[in-house]
């Protein structure tokens, strides 16, 4: 869906952006929350995590971003992330499939190097990965969709 | 061939649908966009054929997802119900693909229709093959996601306001299918079907899984349209446009149906008494409703969203005697209804672009569209049950195995399917008078239908026409699923194998240094 040309004085602001206070912090919490994230999704396979709650903490991090600053910090339109993040995770899955082995089966190993000593690389991080994306995208669609309801919106049969 | 060696079979029919759904969000030209939309459909049936074949012989493959083993990881599972299910789904699907292939519409197409019909497949043919209660619910999900979007695509007035109700409707039958499923898992320790049906076997008849499996009836009687909870059908699939409204009305409420007939036959089927009643008291009033229901409408195909209801009270009919000739019949008339009702939905297509109008009284349209007026007779005849169609064999069946079993709500039942019959007969000829017979009116216009709308029709049509045809086959398929349906034991062998399922103990923890 190609997002709505924006009217030209934008959706009001919300009431809080601009506040020299949460603009401060909200840097520094941004990057914390962003941090956690990438080490739930790092470790989600094997342990509690994954790629649907770090989605879901980078998805706020974006918000208290979009709160303190007015503008979103993605670049793109977050519905793009769907379908890339559908299409990756479903690759991942399809690979052994087609190899003849067990759809979505993951494939593992250790690489062990000087500075991090051993750690496990499964393919199962490339799912969580997709399914990062899918959740960043969706729940930022909506919630984006949300801030910019304009209520005077008419459907076609509206007299 | 092994089982093993097919292991793959049960997931192609659901990731081709899905793969190509993914290529189709793609902005491709249209011609692309079509022959990829064919060229899945075809494979998604081709697939299905191939599960119907390798099932035939009593086999069921299961298929693990991820490598885990069944009752611990997610299997996909195909018995004869399964495939059978399957490849009706499939052609359905292929139906709907060309009759939007035929019937351009560039806004929604933009807005990924393809795309999302695919979607749909994904989920219906997930529902089908799926071997788990929680992954049904995924597979729920994934359906009614991808109607939901289409129910509302494009905007109109009308979608709007049936979608909603049709999307409230579902969620709360979703809310309560989870909770059925946490029910079932505190009870039984497992949601895999085989497991599950084990466990209740082990168990014998029981309050406590007796209350699950009807708590699951009326979600699935929700699914499928079942009386009262039925009432957003009606609205919702003439809102659609044509060729997703075809797939919607042929097969989303036989998801329904389907989930019943796997959760007491093969699942829970210790005590069947309160179901089948339910199943029985709630078919019998849900054909007359349907029936009654065609009858006050004007509209193409709101006259057959109610044929649709009235198909779905017969089987609930026949599921609910509960006899193994009750089960053939139904199974029977699984592929009679569901073919029926997209040719149907394909003539009404027809119709009301030739007419350029929804209602259906237009008058001396058989001078126009002669063999569309064959066809529509043809499956009258099939949807009211009268000789010489498949739709005669399968509730001939049907009445027999309810005048065969004998209790006084059976017999309620049978009074109730042939009085249904009689006013689905008069329904569908007030449709033949209103529209194809009498003289034209030179002040309404008639316009031309593209071929390839019209080939949809005599397709669906001449399909209902093969089931006329090969009943004998069909019915001894019916019998073989039957027979199958009845005998768990086989499905739970399949699915787990021979050894007894052995629950490792909980890992210990490592020591604290």
């Amino acid at each position: 869906m190609t997002p709505r040309p924006r009217d030209p004085q934008g959706p009001a602001p919300a009431p809080l952006t601009g506040d020299p206070i949460l603009r401060s912090t909200s840097r520094a919490v941004f990057a914390l929350v962003l941090l956690f994230a990438f080490l739930l999704l790092w470790r989600g396979h094997n342990a509690p995590g994954g790629g649907f709650i770090a989605g879901l903490m980078t998805a706020s991090a974006l918000l208290l971003h979009r709160i303190a600053y007015g503008s979103s910090a993605l670049r793109t339109d977050p519905v793009r992330l769907i379908p890339w993040g559908l299409a990756l995770s479903f690759t991942t899955g399809l690979v052994p499939y087609l190899l003849g082995k067990p759809f979505l089966k993951s494939d593992y190993g250790y690489i062990t190097t000087a500075i991090t000593g051993e750690f496990e690389w499964a393919t199962a991080l490339l799912f969580d990965l997709g399914v990062f994306l899918i959740v960043v995208g969706g729940s930022l669609t909506i919630a984006y969709a949300l801030t910019d309801v304009e209520p005077q919106e008419t459907v076609e049969g509206d007299e | 061939m092994t089982p093993a060696d097919l292991a793959w079979l049960p997931l192609a029919p659901i990731l081709t649908p899905m793969g190509l759904g993914l290529l189709l969000l793609y902005p491709w030209r249209r011609p692309v966009r079509v022959g990829l939309a064919f060229a899945g459909a075809l494979l998604t049936l081709l697939f299905a054929a191939g599960l119907v074949a390798a099932t035939a012989g009593g086999t069921v493959l299961s298929s693990s997802l991820g490598g885990w083993p069944a009752p611990f990881g997610i299997v996909m599972v195909a018995d004869r119900l399964a495939a059978w299910m399957s490849l009706l789904a499939a052609l359905s699907g292929l139906l709907a693909v060309w009759q939007a292939a035929a019937d351009p519409d560039p806004v929604r197409e933009k807005h990924h229709f393809f795309a999302l019909l695919f979607f749909l497949f994904t989920g219906v043919q997930m529902s089908f093959l799926t071997g788990d209660l929680f992954n049904l619910f995924v597979a729920f999900e994934v359906m009614l996601v991808a109607s939901y979007a289409l129910a509302v695509l494009g905007s109109t007035r009308e979608q709007l306001r049936e979608g909603f109700r049709y999307i409230v409707m579902n969620l709360v039958a979703s809310a309560l299918l989870v909770v059925t499923c946490g029910l079932a898992y505190g009870v039984l320790g497992t949601l895999n079907f085989a497991h599950l049906a084990q466990r209740s076997a082990e168990l014998g008849p029981n309050t406590t899984v007796t209350a699950v499996g009807v708590l699951l009836l009326v979600v699935f009687a929700a699914k499928g349209a079942l009386f009262p909870l039925g009432f957003w059908l009606p609205g919702t699939y003439p809102a659609l446009p044509p060729a997703a409204g075809a797939f919607f009305a042929a097969v989303l409420t036989k998801v329904g149906i389907y989930a019943l007939m796997r959760v007491f036959t093969t699942v829970f089927p210790q005590d069947p008494a309160l179901p089948n009643t339910l199943l029985l008291g709630l078919g019998a009033v849900t054909m007359l409703f349907g029936a009654f229901g065609a009858v006050s409408q004007r509209e193409w195909r709101r006259i057959l969203s109610f044929t649709v209801i009235s198909s779905v009270g017969y089987l609930a009919f026949g599921l609910g005697l509960g006899t193994p000739e009750a089960l053939r019949a139904s199974v029977a008339y699984l592929a009679v209804s569901v073919l029926v009702t997209a040719a149907l939905f394909a003539i009404a297509a027809v119709a009301e672009r030739a007419a350029g109008s929804r209602l259906v009284r237009m008058r001396g349209m058989l001078d126009f569209l002669p063999l569309l007026a064959g066809c529509f007779l043809l499956c009258a005849l099939t949807v009211a049950g009268l000789p010489p169609t498949g739709g005669f064999v399968a509730k001939y069946a049907l009445v027999r195995a309810g005048l065969a079993q004998g209790s006084p709500l059976a017999l309620v039942a049978v009074v109730s399917a042939l009085l249904a019959s009689l006013v689905l007969l008069y329904a569908m000829l007030s449709v033949w008078r209103g529209f194809f017979w009498g003289r034209h009116l030179l002040t309404f216009p008639v316009y031309r239908v593209p071929l390839g709308l019209r080939g949809v029709a005599y397709t669906a049509t001449a399909l209902v026409a093969g089931l006329t045809l090969f009943a004998g086959p069909l019915f001894g398929w019916a019998e073989a699923t039957a027979r199958e349906l009845r005998q768990p034991e086989g499905y739970i062998r399949g699915v787990l194998g021979t050894d007894p399922v052995v629950i490792p103990p909980p890992p210990t923890l490592p020591e604290e240094p």
